[in-house]
């Protein structure tokens, strides 16, 4: 420790005397501050406007009085994603995705009301100030740390003492870890708290932010080590600055970017209209074009009832009235088949998309841990794929559940049978919850080969370029 | 003497390797963003064609239908005579917003905003229309295109920064600033000289370039000669404003590298932390209207009326053909109309604020001034956005009482009705509104860059005194 540790502590004396950096360091911890303040009001309005709105839909669900069940089927109600604490430090792609999901007979309707429709769609966030400013800080503080040296003309009177380069390097190294890790540590225990303090002190979102926290660490000493070597090999700080800081914005500006051209040009997305337009199609004759939705519902609906025990179900079928609840279930088996056909390959694509992004983003660490921390908060597009899937078994069952009473309730009264409140309060409860932190870590294994591989290139590089520093 | 000084730093620039390595770069992403940009506007165009042409088809069959059915002949299920069926989903129309002739520019709110929407006479519970343009992934809308505004807004000042942070400080670490001085020429010309040589050269190869990148984008260039005027206007006014930031921080007599992270510091502040700062505290203090909330309270205030037109709807035993249940519908989408026209109206007023608020605090970084322009001259702005939306709510009223009045009168539709149905033609904002509103972005940038300037003379007298 002895060399190491007077190296670090001589490098940390000179970056604490540079009132730029003070002043630097200041502007980076007041905004992760900010930014947590604004995103903890973010997140309490929208869990206050997502509570207030289930409130409300569960009470229109609940009063809307005496009615066909298949009529209440139409009415239908909405449901909305819940919100984990971490969306307070990394809203993810919340934005852009749909928060609430409409539930109506007949129809799979895709989650809509994305915050970022009404312009609601900051870029400032905790996550933000992490993954783009930090590591303009790092390079900050870093990018002089052998250059300077090598400037002043002390280098050569360091190295000629003997001491190993790599040593000093190490030395060099720690310094610029134990600042930001000064400046970071106190905002992160803030950050942590606060999220504590919002609810999120449950073991899967201590487990999350334990995780996002090693993977913060990581990005941050892969632009550290980064910073290091450039500042070895570069002929002056000048160009070493020049340098680091076109290597940020190819990292943070410019990769993410083509990366997202790149993926929605090879797995381009259909418009919302053509996307119903498919379905409508496919709902006449069937996905594979030649299959008659008629004669097939009728089918189902002779076998449906025929395993209700309906013995004779060819006389029934006569009298409709009696049959109208089987045929309902029928139908919608054949128009859910249709609408999962689509709206999996629609989510399929839009997964492609994801992969082609996260393959990209060998290229760039500031996209891999981008990745990683709105899987971990719980904001990417596998979690909105797990709440939507879920929304939709439950839409199911909620109306077979009404389909059936209807079948089995109103006999020989048929459309006009009514049911009442008694029957809307048996509603299957809607229970959504996340996924665990596992399934997010394995979700994002391209974003952890990425950053693994980054992280390894760092180390190897920082000690590359302390051996092969130059004195002049 | 300013132009020999001015001659004679284009020579170095010629000569300058790693100036040529920038701007080659910044061709190639140029080239890059060109094509990104086209592509969106060919998607774009792509969705206003389908849906014109889609109508179009289907126009034609009912035109055939109509023709070949006898009055006489009762209503079938989905029959072209048959009003209500007609407005809802027969004679469904398009309200399109025509992309600009430089929307390759910038894309601006199309990824987020319907460019097509389809009209029925049905009263939407503020939920997203279904619209024609494709979808883009979430990722894609959180990153934000690669267009040539993204270029010019974010990366064009950090080439600007490349060509400008060592005018004087690197004749001086060079040790050529004394032998500058020692000829018969004032520090201002040759800071002046040096950065007005590099500003002009900068400014016409990207004036080029950019027509080239609209050039490769497919853009109507002859129909946006204004346009055309507006942004070349523009890029110089922005450009002015960077070199000018880079000749006052020169004058400071700092030396190269701290004039680097003095004008990176200033590139992060205006053009990443301000923006993002910004929009932050739009958000908190003037919140979006909450769409979700939206459905729930124009449910609530309908509610009745609502179930009662799903009560329609959901009864698969009624016979949809019949006049009686035409009328039922329309009576109750009527009220559904008039009870929550004030909640969306309230809603609507909230959104125009937010957005005038946004637009005067423009003013309060020269990047989102910059960028507004942008996205106006490609006619992708908030203001174009606005009036399309604004037209539509029009056209859609509009549209559901010709269809209203129809199913009262009791009237099938006819061959001769299917051309007066009203259609939806984009009223553009009058030039003079846009060259204003464009213009006074571009004064305030060539104003800025002015005072600029004006702050970075005094200083510049005592360059000579700073090196010796």
């Amino acid at each position: 420790m002895g060399l190491m540790g007077t190296v670090a502590r001589k490098e940390l004396r000179s970056l604490a005397r540079d009132g730029r950096l003070r002043l630097l360091g200041a502007i980076v911890v007041v905004l992760t501050l900010a930014a947590l303040g604004f995103g903890v009001q973010q997140a309490e309005r929208a869990e206050h406007a997502r509570s207030h709105a289930a409130e409300q839909a569960e009470a229109q669900w609940r009063g809307q009085g005496e009615k066909n069940p298949h009529v209440a089927a139409h009415y239908g109600t909405h449901v909305f994603a819940p919100a984990s604490a971490a969306t307070a430090i990394d809203p993810g792609v919340g934005p852009w995705l749909g928060r609430s999901v409409k539930i109506e007979a007949h129809r799979r309707n895709l989650a809509a009301h994305a915050e970022a429709a009404d312009g609601g769609a900051g870029r400032f966030s905790v996550a933000a100030v992490l993954l783009e400013l930090v590591p303009l800080l790092i390079i900050a503080l870093g990018y002089g740390l052998w250059s300077r040296e090598r400037e002043r003309r002390t280098l050569a009177q360091l190295l000629s003492t003997g001491v190993d380069r790599r040593v000093v390097g190490r030395g060099k190294a720690l310094a610029l870890a134990a600042v930001v890790a000064g400046l970071l540590g106190p905002a992160g225990l803030i950050v942590v708290g606060t999220l504590w303090a919002l609810g999120g002190g449950d073991g899967d979102t201590l487990t999350r932010l334990g995780l996002m926290g090693l993977g913060y660490g990581a990005y941050f000493a892969i632009f550290g080590g980064l910073t290091l070597y450039v500042s070895a090999v570069a002929r002056s700080s000048r160009a070493a600055l020049v340098a680091l800081v076109g290597l940020w914005g190819l990292f943070t500006l410019v990769l993410p970017r083509v990366a997202s051209e790149v993926a929605g040009a090879v797995q381009p997305l259909p418009s919302r209209a053509e996307l119903e337009r498919r379905v409508a199609a496919d709902l006449e004759r069937g996905i594979d074009g030649e299959t008659d939705r008629e004669a097939t519902v009728d089918r189902w609906t002779r076998e449906m009832m025929a395993e209700a025990g309906i013995a004779d179900a060819g006389l029934l079928m006569d009298d409709d009235m009696f049959a109208v609840g089987f045929e309902l279930r029928a139908e919608a088996r054949w128009e859910d088949q249709i609408y999962d056909h689509h709206i999996k390959a629609l989510d399929d694509r839009v997964a492609a998309q994801e992969r082609v992004i996260a393959w990209l983003g060998l290229g760039s660490p500031y996209l891999a841990m981008r990745a990683l921390s709105a899987g971990l908060a719980g904001t990417d597009v596998a979690h909105h794929r797990h709440f939507t899937d879920y929304t939709e078994g439950w839409r199911k069952a909620l109306m077979e559940q009404l389909d059936v009473a209807f079948a089995n309730e109103a006999g020989a009264e048929g459309w006009s049978y009514t049911a009442g409140p008694e029957l809307w309060a048996k509603a299957p409860p809607f229970e959504y919850r996340a996924p665990g932190a596992g399934a997010a870590l394995r979700g994002h294994l391209p974003a952890l080969l990425a950053l693994g591989l980054w992280l390894l290139a760092a180390v190897l590089l920082t000690g590359r370029g302390a051996r092969r520093v130059g004195v002049r | 003497m300013l132009r020999t000084i001015m001659a004679l730093e284009w020579r170095i620039m010629r000569r300058d390797r790693a100036a040529l390595v920038v701007l080659a770069l910044f061709g190639v992403f140029l080239a890059l963003a060109a094509f990104a940009g086209g592509h969106h506007a060919d998607r774009h165009r792509a969705g206003v064609e389908g849906a014109v042409s889609e109508e179009a088809t289907r126009r034609a069959a009912h035109a055939e239908a109509l023709a070949a059915l006898s009055p006489e002949t009762p209503l079938a299920a989905a029959d072209p005579r048959d009003p209500v069926w007609m407005g809802q989903t027969g004679a469904a129309t398009y309200a399109a917003l025509p992309p600009a002739p430089l929307a390759s520019v910038a894309v601006g709110q199309r990824d987020m905003q319907p460019q097509v929407v389809r009209i029925t006479s049905d009263v939407g519970l503020a939920d997203a229309p279904a619209s024609e343009t494709p979808m883009a992934g979430p990722s894609q809308l959180r990153t934000g295109p690669f267009d040539p505004a993204f270029l010019f807004v974010v990366l064009f000042p950090l080439v600007i920064i490349g060509l400008s942070y060592d005018l004087l400080a690197g004749e001086r670490e060079r040790g050529t600033l004394a032998m500058l001085l020692s000829q018969p020429i004032s520090q201002r010309a040759l800071v002046l000289g040096k950065a007005g040589a590099r500003a002009i050269g900068l400014c016409a190869v990207t004036l080029v370039a950019a027509v080239g990148a609209l050039w490769v984008a497919g853009a109507d260039i002859a129909a946006g000669g204004l346009s055309l005027g507006l942004y070349g206007l523009a890029l110089v006014a922005w450009a002015a404003f960077w070199f000018a930031l880079a000749v006052l921080v020169d004058a400071r007599g700092g030396t190269s590298a701290s004039n680097a992270l003095a004008l990176v510091g200033a590139w992060l502040v205006l053009v990443v932390i301000i923006p993002g700062v910004l929009s932050a505290a739009v958000d908190a203090l003037y919140p979006a209207p909450d769409r979700m909330a939206l459905v729930h309270e124009t449910r609530e205030a309908a509610q009745e009326i609502e179930r009662e037109l799903v009560g329609l709807e959901g009864r698969h035993d009624r016979d949809t053909r019949a006049r009686a249940y035409g009328l039922e519908v329309v009576e109750a989408q009527t009220a559904l109309a008039a009870r929550i026209a004030p909640v969306v109206a309230e809603m609507q007023t909230r959104v125009r604020e937010r957005q005038a608020v946004v637009a005067k605090l423009r003013f309060l970084s020269p990047a989102l001034v910059f960028e507004q322009a942008l996205e106006d001259i490609a006619g992708s702005g908030a203001v174009r956005q606005a009036r399309f939306d604004d037209q539509v709510q029009r056209f859609h009223e509009a549209w559901r009482a010709w269809f209203t009045a129809r199913v009262r009168s009791g009237e099938p539709l006819t061959a001769v009705d299917l051309p007066t149905l009203p259609r939806f033609a984009f009223v553009e904002e009058p030039t003079g509104d846009l060259v204003s509103r464009v213009g006074a972005g571009i004064g305030a940038l060539a104003l800025l860059a002015v005072l600029l300037v004006g702050l970075a003379l005094p200083r510049l007298r005592r360059i000579g005194r700073l090196s010796a």
